[in-house]
């Protein structure tokens, strides 16, 4: 009878156990209220993902004088899976809209250079937004400035 | 001073059911029908033999024979062998009053137990295994909310990042639901288990397994104990 009672109690003190054991794997799963740090989401709410890098004054091939922003996407504000190319929607002060083609350099960033009517000494602006091919369309549109 | 214990036999041979007697023409065969509820009786004839069988051959003569079985009246009954036929004999066995007792004392006894113990155990484990299945769905779900938070961290695909965004949202609901359940669940459950506890304690307080004695009133007469290496008949003087 006293060992049945034994076996009784232990079984009983397992069961309280079991669940603590196991209560601290179900706790409540962070970040799941803060998905927005993907460049790539519609919903992303970080800071300005690209850089301009560097402005400068150039003569084309043509005899053209404009403006070149060296414009540059760190590949810390890129996923994990980081494409080959990424094609990017560019409105400058007299540039049409475009889409841009930003192609990976070593080290996994991206960078390409815009080139703006030149105005004169001042400040250029421009706004790049991630394009999505199959809407024909830009989302997370941010605009930079930098000054010549 | 302890009765003396006489071995009379030991043997590799099978008990027949027979002492002192051989068979010969002279026999008859005898039948009992005991009429009892546990399977089990002892016929003792003529104060000497001991039979704990249904049938057995005699020879011919008028026998008095006294049948016993656990929890009832010790039956005395007389039956004539005639040589050559078989002889069935029906007893009707008599509860004795302490077994009626014994049999209603245990039935409010196992009532109890299952009323304080049987019961309350039931409703443990049936807590314990529902708080166990929101658990694992929990898990389950919180490693399909984990894995699609890495996919989006990796995904450059806009519409893919949609439909991730979109199942960790359904999953995660889903998991604050079955949590939720599993730590109402794992409360009531320890309360469960202290109640179960509590009452079982208070059950072995409160009452003791009714006892019957079922000795049989030929075991001090003589006893036959039967093992696979023979058997062997003890009288006591």
């Amino acid at each position: 009878m006293q060992s049945r009672t034994k076996i009784i109690k232990s079984s009983l003190v397992l069961l309280l156990v079991f669940p603590f054991f196991f209560a601290s794997c179900l706790k409540k799963v962070d970040g799941v209220n803060e998905l927005n740090t993907n460049i790539f989401d519609r919903e992303y709410a970080g800071d300005v993902w690209y850089v301009i890098k560097d402005i400068e004054q150039i003569t084309n091939g043509i005899g053209e004088i404009k403006a070149r922003l060296t414009i540059w996407i760190p590949s810390s504000n890129l996923p994990g899976l980081v494409p080959s190319n990424i094609k990017v929607h560019t409105e400058g002060d007299g540039l049409p809209v475009t889409v841009l083609d930003f192609p990976v350099k070593v080290g996994g960033d991206f960078e390409t250079n815009v080139d703006l009517p030149y105005t004169g000494v001042g400040e250029y602006c421009i706004k790049l937004g991630i394009y999505i091919e199959e809407e024909d369309a830009a989302i997370n549109i941010f605009e930079s400035c930098a000054s010549l | 001073m302890k009765a003396l214990k006489l071995l009379i036999v030991t043997a590799l041979l099978t008990f027949n059911g027979q002492v002192g007697f051989s068979q010969n023409d002279n026999t008859g065969m005898i039948r009992f029908f005991v009429n009892v509820d546990n399977g089990y009786f002892e016929i003792e004839i003529n104060d000497t033999m001991l039979l704990k069988r249904y049938k057995d051959t005699l020879p011919a003569g008028s026998y008095t024979a006294k049948v016993w079985s656990p929890g009832y009246v010790l039956n005395r009954i007389e039956f004539t062998i005639v040589a050559g036929k078989t002889v069935e004999k029906h007893v009707n066995m008599v509860k004795n009053n302490n077994f009626i007792q014994y049999e209603q004392d245990y039935k409010a006894y196992r009532m109890q137990f299952h009323k304080q113990f049987t019961a309350p155990l039931s409703l443990t484990i049936a807590s314990s295994i529902s708080t166990g299945v929101f658990m694992v769905n929990a898990y389950n779900n919180k490693k399909k909310v984990l894995a699609d938070i890495e996919l989006y961290n990796l995904s450059p695909v806009t519409t893919e990042i949609g439909e991730i965004k979109l199942r960790i949202a359904e999953n995660n609901k889903k998991y604050n639901r079955q949590r939720t359940a599993f730590y109402i669940n794992s409360g009531f459950t320890f309360l469960m288990i202290g109640g179960t506890i509590w009452s079982y304690l208070n059950f072995n307080k409160n009452y003791a397994e009714p006892d019957y004695t079922k000795d049989s009133p030929f075991k001090d007469k003589f006893s036959l104990n039967l093992t696979p290496y023979g058997c062997s008949l003890a009288l006591k003087l």
